[in-house]
């Protein structure tokens, strides 16, 4: 404690009292939260101790990112109180948040690549005098921090040199040169490298001895076991469980996730059509794929799992001709698949992609001309001229078969909602009869509503003797849809699950690279 | 340590103009006669200071294409104020800097606050300014256009005249006052380095609480003054404000900057960068002359040099990126000892 | 089917208005606008206008802008010039002339292309630095001066033979360009991977759009008429050098505006392109007609802010308020 005193505060505030550095930090009791009058948090508990990593799971929706919302101030809790250090507190709004004590590192980085590391430390609280940046005062202050988090950085450095690792570090520090005492961190390593990943766990192994606690959100589970020292389980907005460092084992942890394995009425599976078959042996690109090789058949719906940045979008994405692989040869019965997308559309190949506003629709062009764009082959034929009544009645059809609203072929894409905007983009391929028919994570953004729709029509495809592709983090929507399953961790094929032994446990666990045992039950 | 990338460009710059000056010095005797190269300066200082003021748009990742309007306008209209009203020069300089500053807020408005992107923007008010020029021209009783020569002597001792015989002309002197004022505000203040920021990355500064709105249009009010003082210097050389005035400075103080690296897209450069691109247009342009080229060249060769100028620089920036990610992998395997 | 109608009545509306109010103040103002002399001269000056306009638009719509129009029709009339005075002013030189003027047109066209999408520099640096070069070009083909074509040359009929020997032959230039343009974006595919590209060129990459290629295509259209718009242009005025076309981009570019281009691309019809030449030609009209010449830049820089701002303003207000209004659509049951 003595030690502490000597190294010089960082910010101008808060300068008087000696850190604390044990001891409860940080206590939500009970927090409630509605969305337009649906409860997304249901009276969740959560605690944080000085210099401990406390990890927080939960699969998408299941309420992480709104208790990290509420602790930050960016959304007004409904109910329940906060307490920092045992004082109840409220948080309004980001900058109360920031008073508190509390930092967010967020998964897109904040920093300006042309700054120096020292620059977007102090960048938007630059101490000046006279109007002038006072660069020597901030500088000794940059280097009292690095050293005193003994981290490895060049406060001269321009960030744009830096490694992505290396980056966190200095979004770790602008946070901790504003005093933070909590620091939450939104899937870290989702950027990561392996080696750079073990960076960060070194970094925060030091900021824990200095006290700081972090709060530390994943998807992976080896995370967990190598720094937390607490874990807590969301589901469907309640606090499942909380774990202490010993009780931390992949079984109970997915258990704790998905909670009871709601066995759904699986759907009638068309017959495979072996005739029709993608087959992809030894297929690499860059540094994301290693050796992938698998095949798809006619009639089946393959899901692929994996957790995000593992390389499912890249996979997808060389299948379909938009990314050139490495290695490895694709071929689609018997014939090499083209590296021209082009050719591959006109050859029956489809892609629903990952994010639609950015690659999927044309926000500002009509429903019409957003279904009939990949289909010229078929609709202008001579010349390429384009017949306006045949466009006009293969955009209604479609508007008709996929139920897309306003029903009106003339309404801009841009101003429909979420649900329709996905079904002009699949209905774009469907009204093709693709044969082989690719779609990244089909249902984000989409209402329940909607989804099940966008499921019967995969399906009915697929009945057709098409060839379904379906990339998802949706572990659900995965074992109810898909016929088979491959499950990519870091860029390999990890596991196949088929039939009664898919499930979303077996699932979530060969995303984390754990292997299900053989004969072991829930 | 391997050099910064940023410092490689700067001395591609240099090296430019140390090349012209070997050519020029060889086959000019008289180029590096004290003569010579007070024009030299001074004809650099109109084109340096608009390219100064301009720097700061362009490190913000923007454009202004207004400044040739800018000029045009507040060079006709200091004419007016001298002749129609008799104010002084040290007067008409003062009001030469507000109403640039005012045009460029101008800009900064429909740019920050209105939400045009910046060339629609400064090509429009561009437009509109240089109208304004053109409105404003001196008229005969038959409604005829004239020029006015400038009589008043406060108002001449700016250009038409060096200061002392074969010496420095106080246009040059005024230049470099700015152009250090400029430096120091892009390097010492929390403005200049908001400026780098949003050039390098919006969001981002956005998110650490950097007032972005404000960045951008202080940076069009200095890029509008500046233009608005070198539209006073300009009229002050010639003796009067023709028509054309301003026509065609935007493109080649755009050119000045990108030859001496300032890149297009904004985050990288400085005011030096500006200084060393318009003494390198200016000695080329003049080299022209010099060789007895016909001024039609003078367009061909400042398009082909901005074209040049930014082809370099878009390879250049795909080696650098190629380079630092070679370099990260490496660090990644053998990690950097510390600084 | 009635919607639609109505539709494309509501865009109609502010230019009728537009129009109307042009003539109703030319009818206080100065009744001798109406002449028949006069006219013909605003169906001259729009025809030009409306022929580079056709071209810019192709450009505009993948999103970008060219500066250089105005140089470009300035060379190639040179060009063409040059070239068939060389052979006497026969017909096979003055063909020859014109085939290489479309020539280097594209070359030029392909050149900004090439900047744009493989080199990724900024469209406005690119077409406002070749805007200079080929302006510097000029003189170099022309030997500095201006040439001059007699009567009863090809060119001469090119540029000023009259149809029922009052309306300018230009004009049907111009209808031939405009039915062509209209036909190109409306009922070619070329034409939707425009519109696409515009929209959004990732999304356009997706679905197998060559976006570089087609990007070319269309610069390659726009300085394509710019040569057709300054070879009629030289040929009306009997006159080619330095001065044709000059500035003409800034013409172009307000018709643009006034038209109700987007000029953040994907958005944008021939019959605005076709109104916004109107307008502009009858403004400039209007404008010299009232002997306001001092004025007519400011006029036009007036216009070109004023519509561009107001159009950014009004987009920003309508897609909020439709997108509330397909929530409703989307609510209600269908049938």
């Amino acid at each position: 404690m003595a030690k502490e005193k000597n190294i010089i505060k960082i910010s101008e505030t808060d300068t008087s009292e000696p850190r604390k550095t044990e001891g409860e930090l940080l206590r939500c009791e009970n927090i409630d939260k509605l969305f337009s009058g649906v409860q997304v948090l249901f009276s969740a508990d959560f605690s944080m101790n000085y210099g401990e990593v406390h990890a927080l799971m939960g699969e998408n929706g299941a309420g992480k990112s709104t208790l990290i919302k509420i602790v930050t101030g960016v959304y007004h809790k409904d109910g329940g109180q906060l307490f920092i250090d045992g004082e109840p507190v409220e948080v309004d709004n980001p900058i109360d948040a920031r008073a508190l004590g509390i930092a967010v590192i967020y998964q897109e980085l904040s920093l300006i690549p042309d700054l120096t590391v020292m620059e977007n430390i102090y960048l938007g609280q630059e101490l000046t005098k006279g109007g002038m940046r006072q660069k020597k005062r901030m500088r000794n202050r940059t280097l009292d921090l690095i050293k005193k988090y003994e981290l490895n950085l060049n406060p001269d450095a321009p960030v744009e040199v830096l490694s992505m690792a290396d980056r966190q570090m200095v979004e770790v520090l602008k946070a901790l040169s504003q005093d933070a005492k909590l620091v939450i961190m939104d899937e870290p390593t989702s950027s990561l490298s392996a080696s750079e990943a073990e960076h960060l766990f070194k970094t925060i192994e030091g900021l824990k001895k200095k006290g700081v606690g972090i709060m530390y959100v994943t998807h992976r589970l080896e995370e967990v076991y190598r720094i937390a020292d607490r874990l807590t389980v969301m589901r469907n907005g309640e606090v499942v469980g909380t774990l202490a460092k010993d009780e931390i084992n992949p079984r109970t942890v997915t258990t704790m996730m998905i909670g009871r394995e709601i066995k759904t009425e699986r759907q009638e599976r068309a017959p495979r059509n072996e005739e029709m078959k993608l087959e992809v042996k030894g297929l690499s690109y860059g540094d994301i794929l290693k050796d992938i090789n698998f095949t798809a058949y006619g009639g089946e719906i393959l899901g692929i799992g994996g957790l995000v940045g593992s390389g499912r979008t890249e996979l997808v994405h060389c299948i379909y001709g938009i990314k050139k692989p490495k290695t490895g040869t694709i071929t689609f019965n018997g014939e090499p698949v083209s590296r021209s997308v082009i050719k591959n559309i006109n050859n029956g190949f489809g892609l629903v992609p990952e994010d639609r506003r950015q690659e999927g629709f044309n926000p500002i062009q009509t429903i019409e001309k957003n279904i009939c764009i990949a289909s010229y082959d078929v609709l202008a034929k001579v010349l390429g001229l384009v017949g306006a009544k045949k466009e006009r009645e293969w955009a209604e059809k479609a508007m008709e078969d996929y139920d897309i609203r306003p029903r009106d072929r003339n309404f801009l894409v841009e101003n429909m909602s979420g649900g329709n905007q996905q079904k002009v983009i699949l209905a774009r391929w469907l009204a093709r009869k693709p044969r082989v028919l690719i779609l990244d994570e089909p249902t984000v953004g989409v209402d329940v509503g909607v989804r099940a729709e966008l499921y019967r029509f995969m399906r009915e495809s697929a009945a057709k003797g098409s060839i379904i592709i379906m990339v998802s983090s949706d572990l659900f929507e995965l074992v109810q849809i898909s016929d088979r399953i491959l499950v990519i961790h870091d860029g390999e094929f990890f596991e196949e699950f088929e039939g009664e032994k898919a499930t979303q446990q077996s699932i979530l666990l060969a995303s984390s690279g754990e292997y299900v045992e053989e004969g072991a039950r829930l | 340590m391997r050099m910064k990338s940023q410092s490689i460009r700067r001395l591609v710059a240099v090296g430019l103009v140390l090349a012209l000056v070997v050519i020029f010095a060889v086959t000019t005797p008289t180029f590096f006669g004290m003569r010579n190269l007070s024009i030299l300066l001074k004809d650099s200082a109109f084109l340096g200071l608009i390219a100064c003021g301009m720097a700061f748009p362009m490190i913000g990742g923007g454009i202004d294409l207004s400044v040739g309007g800018i000029i045009c306008a507040t060079g006709i209209i200091c004419v007016h104020l001298s002749y129609d009203f008799g104010l002084s020069g040290y007067v008409i300089i003062l009001i030469a800097l507000v109403i640039g500053a005012a045009f460029g807020l101008i800009n900064g408005i429909i740019v920050a606050k209105v939400g045009l992107t910046e060339f629609v923007a400064t090509l429009a008010s561009g437009f509109l300014f240089v109208g304004l020029g053109r409105a404003l021209v001196f008229k005969d009783a038959g409604g005829r256009a004239v020029t006015r020569s400038i009589s008043s002597d406060s108002y001449l001792s700016f250009g038409k005249n060096p200061l002392w015989e074969n010496g420095l002309y106080l246009i040059t002197v005024v230049w470099i006052v700015v152009a250090v004022g400029l430096y120091i505000v892009m390097k010492k203040t929390k403005f200049g380095l908001y400026t780098y920021a949003i050039g390098s990355n919006d969001k981002a500064a956005k998110m650490s609480g950097v007032d972005t709105t404000k960045i951008k249009i202080l940076g069009f009010i200095i890029s509008g003054a500046c233009a608005g003082l070198a539209a006073f210097l300009v009229t002050a050389n010639l003796t009067s404000s023709p028509a054309a005035l301003g026509d065609g400075y935007e493109f080649r103080a755009i050119a000045a900057c990108v030859v001496g690296g300032i890149m297009l897209g904004g985050g990288k450069g400085d005011t030096i960068n500006a200084l060393l691109g318009a003494l390198f247009m200016t000695i080329i342009l003049n080299g022209i002359y010099k060789f007895g080229l016909d001024s039609t060249y003078v367009y061909i060769i400042q398009g082909l040099i901005i074209l040049l100028a930014t082809a370099f620089d878009s390879q250049f920036a795909k080696f650098a990126a190629k380079r630092r990610l070679k370099e990260q992998r490496l660090s990644d395997i053998t990690p950097a000892s510390a600084s | 089917m009635k919607k639609e109608v109505l539709k494309n009545f509501r865009v109609w509306i502010p230019r009728i208005i537009a129009f109307g109010a042009i003539f109703v103040f030319m009818a206080i103002m100065e009744p001798s606008f109406f002449a028949a002399a006069n006219f013909i001269e605003i169906i001259r000056s729009v025809s030009v206008y409306g022929v580079m306009s056709c071209g810019m638009l192709f450009v505009v719509l993948i999103g970008g802008l060219d500066l250089s129009m105005g140089s470009m029709a300035g060379l190639c009339a040179s060009i063409m010039f040059t070239i068939a005075q060389t052979g006497a002013n026969t017909l096979s030189a003055t063909l020859l002339g014109f085939v290489v003027a479309l020539g280097v047109a594209l070359a030029v066209g392909w050149l900004h292309g090439f900047f744009i999408t493989t080199l990724r520099i900024p469209f406005f640096v690119v077409t406002l630095a070749t805007k200079y070069i080929l302006y510097g070009a000029i003189p170099l083909i022309t030997s500095g001066t201006y040439i001059y074509v007699r009567g009863g040359t090809p060119i001469d009929k090119i540029g000023t033979s009259r149809i029922f020997d009052t309306i300018p032959i230009l004009v049907v230039y111009f209808i031939v360009i405009a039915l062509v343009t209209w036909f190109v974006l409306n009922k070619t595919v070329f034409g939707r991977r425009i519109y696409a590209i515009g929209g959004n060129p990732t999304a356009a990459g997706f679905v197998g759009i060559k976006v570089f290629k087609n990007t070319n295509v269309a610069y390659m259209l726009c300085t394509a008429a710019a040569c057709i718009g300054g070879v009629i242009l030289a040929a009306n005025n009997q006159q080619a050098g330095t001065t044709t076309g000059n500035a003409y981009e800034g013409m172009v570019l307000m018709a643009m505006i006034v038209g109700g281009i987007n000029l953040a691309g994907g958005q944008g019809t021939v019959s605005g392109v076709v109104f916004g030449a109107l307008i502009i030609g009858l403004i400039q009209n209007v404008v010299t007609f009232m002997s306001w010449g001092d004025y007519l830049k400011l006029v036009q820089g007036v216009i070109i802010l004023a519509v561009v701002i107001v159009s950014v303003v009004m987009h920003t207000r309508t897609v909020r308020g439709k997108s509330r209004k397909a929530k409703r659509l989307a609510a209600e049951p269908q049938e």
